[in-house]
């Protein structure tokens, strides 16, 4: 006791601290009268007394109407009509148990139903009833619809589902097979209707389909003896909610209600019915299946007994009918079809990584480039400024000196700078240089955002042209330009009215710019906003959040925060020292479990509440337990858990007879299990003791980390941001069509710039336009003249015959040579040399074929090379 | 005409609009028609035929209220055919001098490299002196007076390629050419909706002002400001023209003044008082282009004049260009 109190004295009383959270206006629940709860959040009204000190305004809240049918903050939709059926789990005395005595409590037996998860197969052994839950959110928010097949033997209520989506009917529809269901009495269970043959517990709901389509009919079994009618209600739109209004009746009434197959076509629907023995209200607590579960078999009786020891002793018989084999097979293929699915979505994982790999590297090269050119832009400026202030002579000091020349301001970019300098001229009477400088600062601004290139040769008309894309400044400067070129090039002075306009103007200019700037750099900043997305803290202070948790956790010096990044990254984590699964957190993957248990191996902690649980552990859900709700760790869901035969177990916490929190040890860590996420709201904090033992589960170790459907959203680089909103895609097509655009229509990024000329050509192309310029000019007698001294002298040389001996001796040689007859070649050399006395301007029309025949000479020759 | 800066800019706009009515798609070589005019230079049109050189001459003296003749140049063409000639007349007894066609206000020698260099030798006194020498007498041509010449750059065949002094009496050579197709669209919707080349008057086109003014409005150009560095920049242009690699034979000091005074008249078109580089940088192609003589090595690069031109404007610091 001493040590309680002094441990509450060093860290602080959690009750009080969460009084003092929800003090906290943000917590609008507790201050609103009027706050809209949502349905969800409506199942702890129940609870909520007349009034409430730590939070006085929900119980008005508690009593305002609730909206149909809204998405919980939590993120599953909830149906209305929640509070019906849970007035008959009222308090029951359960005590808490805590310490780590082995053993647990036994579960009730009564109505125990597998609670599913998207992923059908999740967590349903055989031998046991299909029955699920469903309700979930889906990734595409979507909500399955009910499957359970309900009525089998021993009349197990198999909750139907409601969940919404295609919430079934036809619950009632399997309550032939079952058979033997041993049912014991007196335990609340469905045994009731045990030892009925089959014709028992036929039950049916009707389901919803998002809180649309529900019939609201009364799913009733033509019982046999002991054939419990049941009511479904109509109302088993709510996945979570337990809802159903009515959902009693006493066994062997027999209703004749006719079967609930008026709902949806896919979902098989149970409801509870039938609850005799406990004759209590059975509670509709229709959890629904997805929707591709469709009605699932329940092919087992299960009764359970709760033994003394506390064990779990349930008989699993395994009695299936016909239709249970059908069903079997069904949920078999959908099975199957799930794991297609899954290994589709594996490939598709795998894809995404590759392509997010690709793009992480596109990413970072681009911003290296980036810098890279930032650096060597300001080494540039850096260099040029250096060398200005090295060579820049003062300003004039006498206000009539003529104005600098542009050289003194060659190479000069800081346009601030400069307009300091103008305003200080100008105030100091020299209005020429005021002009200058408000004209240079005006140009080296517009340089600097790339809108002009600076060029000595560029006249102001260049750079308006220049400025045609952006026709605002373009007019801006326009109007600069021209109030300053009559001081430039005219005959007016300046004065101080020309350069209070000028400068006013180039101002403006200015501030449009550092607007952009601004506008750039807020860009940037959030690009790098995505780095701190790992402290967002989801759903907020509503009722259904997480802050106030957060915040209670680091009162008492628990790190805790809402984990964003993916459960892969566990396997290198080793700061992490607990973790929650809340009942929002997506269902991991074999992959991720594998990688969450070897984690919890090294000596951590995973605590369960309400998520999915891992295919190895002993535990599995109860639903509709017909247990009171702890008088001091409340909240709304009538769930348990069930434990296998021989399992060991520490129990953390029962509800009446039902198991309410346990853990089990695996290598150095330990898993925790708690039946129901919302301990872990905002909404716990506001009832007590809710508190403590929110931080008793969560130990004394940190850094914690709540997992809830936002997880592998937030990412720490932006590549993995844009991957994990499944964007990238989109942005690299919309890129790739940016590029085809610009391609396409040959617009420039930048300024455009005159190709390089061509400074050589072919040689060929040389001789092509000499034979034009001859040809122009008609000048082909002078050409033949040149190409025919060429060809005898080529001749000579390869003949090797004396230049002195005349154009027989050649004829002869080039004739023994070639083969060809002396005659011809003579006449051909003889014109060829006769060329050269002739007239060169007066062109014949044998001037070519000469050519032509010298050209066949030399190649006969072989001397044309 | 009492001429201020805006009336002036505001006259030479209705001018444009004049012409530009009838003349679609073709308003650089307006400008460079009026600025040629302005600068009471004579203008060298290159381009083929069909692009309404004729009715550009006919539409500016209509509105310019000046008189016009075209002269179709062959080869047969004699320089007597263009200047007139003194003719015996028996009644009198005596020769008398019958006028040729040059005595005009607005004359346009249409293809003017189809006649022999003797008879485009006979526009040289025309257009540098104003005046026409015949049988030893000198008359002069009335006032103003300007010449458009044509001249085909596809043809070769029987052509006479005008000689460098002939070429540097032109102050501007301008280029033109084809209008684009929405531009030639306009001008099928004008044929088609009634406009006949050949009759101005149904086409509305007006008197602006009369040749007085014309004259008026040269001389107004004598005030607009040409400042020290202007005129720096000019010379500049010019002198580079002479060291250019590609060039044989660069500018003469007469392309100077053409310079100056054509970038006085694009000034005060646009309604200023002073010159500014763009003036200049505008016009110098026009002005140089057919001045400079490239050296058969740039020819058979396929340099052309435009090219050598802009790389000196390239290069030539602007004055006051704060880079």
């Amino acid at each position: 006791m001493i040590t309680a109190t002094l441990l509450v004295l060093l860290m602080g009383n959690p009750e009080v601290d969460a009084e003092e959270i929800l003090r906290d206006k943000v917590y609008a629940f507790c201050h609103d009268p009027t706050y809209p709860l949502s349905p969800d959040e409506a199942m702890w009204c129940p609870h909520v007394g007349e009034t409430m000190p730590r939070c006085p305004a929900l119980p008005a809240a508690c009593a305002a109407p609730r909206a149909e049918m809204v998405e919980s903050r939590s993120g599953r939709f909830v149906g209305e009509g929640s509070s019906a059926g849970s007035d008959a789990n009222s308090d029951g005395g359960v005590t808490c148990i805590e310490g780590s005595s082995s053993g647990g409590a036994p579960t009730g037996g009564s109505k125990a139903s597998r609670r599913k998860r998207p992923c059908p197969c999740k967590g349903v052994r055989p031998g046991e009833g299909g029955g699920g839950l469903s309700g979930e959110r889906s990734p595409g928010g979507s909500i399955g619809g009910a499957s359970a097949g309900g009525g089998s033997a021993g009349g197990l209520p198999f909750g139907g589902s409601g969940g919404s989506g295609s919430a079934g009917a036809s619950g009632g529809s399997t309550g032939s097979a079952g058979a033997a269901g041993s049912g014991s009495a007196g335990s609340g269970s469905a045994g009731a209707m045990g030892g009925d043959s089959g014709s028992a517990g036929g039950t049916s709901a009707g389901g919803t389909s998002g809180g649309s389509t529900g019939s609201g009919s009364v799913g009733g079994t033509s019982g046999g003896s002991a054939g419990s009618g049941s009511a479904g209600s109509g109302s088993a739109g709510s996945g979570s909610a337990g809802s159903g209004s009515a959902g009693s009746s006493s066994a062997g009434s027999g209703s004749t209600s006719s079967p609930g197959e008026s709902a949806s076509e896919s979902g098989g629907t149970a409801t509870s019915g039938g609850t005799a023995g406990a004759g209590s209200a059975g509670v509709a607590d229709t959890h629904g299946a997805t929707e591709s579960a469709g009605g699932s078999a329940s092919e087992s009786g299960l009764s359970a007994t709760g033994g003394p020891s506390g064990h779990v002793t349930g008989d699993m018989s395994s009695e299936s009918g016909p239709k249970d084999d059908e069903k079997k097979a069904d949920e078999k293929t959908d099975d199957e079809e799930t794991d297609d699915e899954k290994t589709d979505d594996d490939e598709a994982d795998e894809e995404e990584s590759t392509f997010s790999g690709v793009a992480e590297v596109l990413f970072w090269v681009i911003i290296l480039l980036g810098a890279l050119i930032l650096a060597y832009a300001i080494l540039r400026n850096t260099r040029r400024e250096a060398g200005d202030n090295g060579d820049a002579p003062d300003a004039p000091k006498d206000p009539d000196a003529p104005a600098t020349t542009p050289a003194l301001l060659a190479g000069s970019r800081e346009t601030l700078t400069l307009l300091d300098r103008a305003v200080a001229a100008a105030n100091a009477g020299r209005y020429d240089e005021a002009v200058l400088l408000t004209h240079a600062a005006l140009l080296c601004d517009l340089d600097a955002r790339a809108l002009i290139r600076l060029d000595p040769a560029f006249t102001h008309g260049d750079y308006l042209r220049a400025l045609r894309p952006h026709p605002e400044i373009q007019r801006e400067v326009k109007q600069v330009l021209r109030e300053i070129e009559p001081v430039f090039f005219g005959a007016t002075r300046a004065d101080a009215p020309i350069v209070e306009s000028a400068l006013g103007r180039v101002k403006a200019l200015l501030q449009r710019t550092a607007a952009a700037a601004s506008a750039l750099l807020l860009a940037a900043l959030t690009v790098f906003a995505c780095q701190t997305y790992s402290d967002y803290k989801p759903f907020e202070p509503s009722p259904s959040g997480a802050q106030g948790i957060i915040e209670l956790a680091r009162r008492h010096d628990l790190w805790m925060r809402v984990r964003t990044d993916p459960y892969l990254d566990l396997a290198d984590d080793h700061r992490l020292r607990t973790l929650v699964l809340t009942t929002a957190a997506p269902t991991p993957t074999d992959e991720e479990w594998a990688v969450i248990l070897g984690w919890v191996e090294r000596g951590n902690l995973l605590i369960i509440a309400g998520a999915d649980l891992p295919p190895e552990t002993p535990f599995f859900w109860l639903t509709e337990v017909d247990a009171p709700i702890l008088p001091r760790m409340t909240t709304p869901e009538t769930i348990a858990i069930g434990v296998d035969e021989g399992a060991t177990y520490t129990t953390l916490a029962v509800r009446g007879d039902a198991l309410y929190a346990a853990q089990i040890d695996r290598g150095l860590g330990h898993i925790t299990v708690v039946a129901d996420g919302r301990l872990f709201t905002n909404m716990s904090l506001a009832f007590e003791d809710d508190p403590r033992r929110t931080l008793d589960l969560l130990g004394d170790d940190g850094p914690i980390e709540l997992v809830d459907a936002l997880i592998n959203i937030g990412a720490e680089r932006p590549a993995d941001a844009l991957a994990n909103l499944k964007v990238l895609p989109l942005i690299l097509h919309l890129l790739l069509g940016v590029l085809v655009f610009f391609l396409a229509r040959g617009v420039a990024f930048g300024l455009l710039r005159d190709p390089p000329a061509r400074s050589r050509r072919r040689f060929a192309d040389h001789l092509e336009a000499l034979g034009q310029v001859y040809a122009r000019a008609r000048a082909t007698r002078h050409a033949v003249r040149l190409y025919a001294a060429w060809a005898l002298d080529r001749l000579r040389e390869r003949t090797a015959v004396d230049r002195k001996a005349g154009i027989l001796p050649l004829a002869q040689a080039v004739a023994a040579r070639t083969g060809a007859r002396e005659e011809e070649i003579l006449e051909t050399l003889y014109e060829a040399a006769a060329l050269r006395s002739e007239d060169p301007d007066a062109p014949t029309p044998d001037d070519i074929p000469l050519m032509r025949r010298l050209a066949r000479l030399l190649d006969a020759f072989g001397a044309q090379r | 005409m009492n001429l201020t800066p805006e009336s002036f800019a505001t006259t030479l706009q209705q001018i444009r609009q004049q012409v530009g009515r009838i003349l679609l798609g073709q308003d650089e070589t307006i400008d460079g028609v009026l600025i040629g005019i302005l600068a009471r230079g004579h203008v060298l049109i290159e381009g083929v035929p069909g692009l309404g050189k004729t009715l550009l001459v006919r539409a500016l003296s209509r509105v310019l209220g000046c008189s016009q003749k075209r002269i179709q140049f062959t080869p047969d063409l004699m320089p007597s055919d263009v200047t007139g000639g003194n003719v015996f007349d028996q009644r009198q007894g005596a020769f008398v001098f019958h006028p040729g066609p040059i005595f005009a206000q607005l004359v346009l020698a249409d293809e003017i490299n189809r006649a022999p260099a003797k008879t485009q030798a006979s526009l040289l006194e025309a257009m540098a002196d104003r005046s026409v020498t015949s049988d030893g007498v000198t008359r002069a041509l009335p006032d103003p007076f300007f010449v458009i010449a044509t001249q085909n750059p596809v043809e070769s065949q029987g052509t006479y390629p005008l000689p460098e002094a002939q070429l540097d009496r032109f102050l501007l050579k301008l280029e033109i050419v084809h209008p684009t197709a929405a531009v030639e669209k306009s001008i099928l919707q004008a044929y088609v909706a009634g406009f006949d080349a050949s009759d101005l008057d149904a086409a509305g086109i007006r008197q602006i002002v009369g040749a007085a003014d014309v004259s008026a409005m040269q001389r107004y150009l004598l005030g607009v400001r040409v400042d020290e560095e202007i005129m720096n920049y000019i010379t500049e242009i010019v002198g580079r023209t002479r060291n250019h690699r590609s060039v044989f034979l660069g500018a003469s000091p007469r392309a100077s003044i053409a310079l100056l005074t054509t970038a006085r008249a694009q000034a005060a078109i646009e309604g200023r008082t002073f010159v500014v580089p763009d003036d200049v940088k505008a016009l110098a192609p026009a002005v140089l282009r057919h001045r400079l003589i490239l050296h058969p090595d740039a020819e058979f690069e396929g340099i052309t004049a435009d090219q050598c031109i802009d790389q000196i404007l390239g290069a030539v610091h602007v004055p006051k260009s704060a880079a």
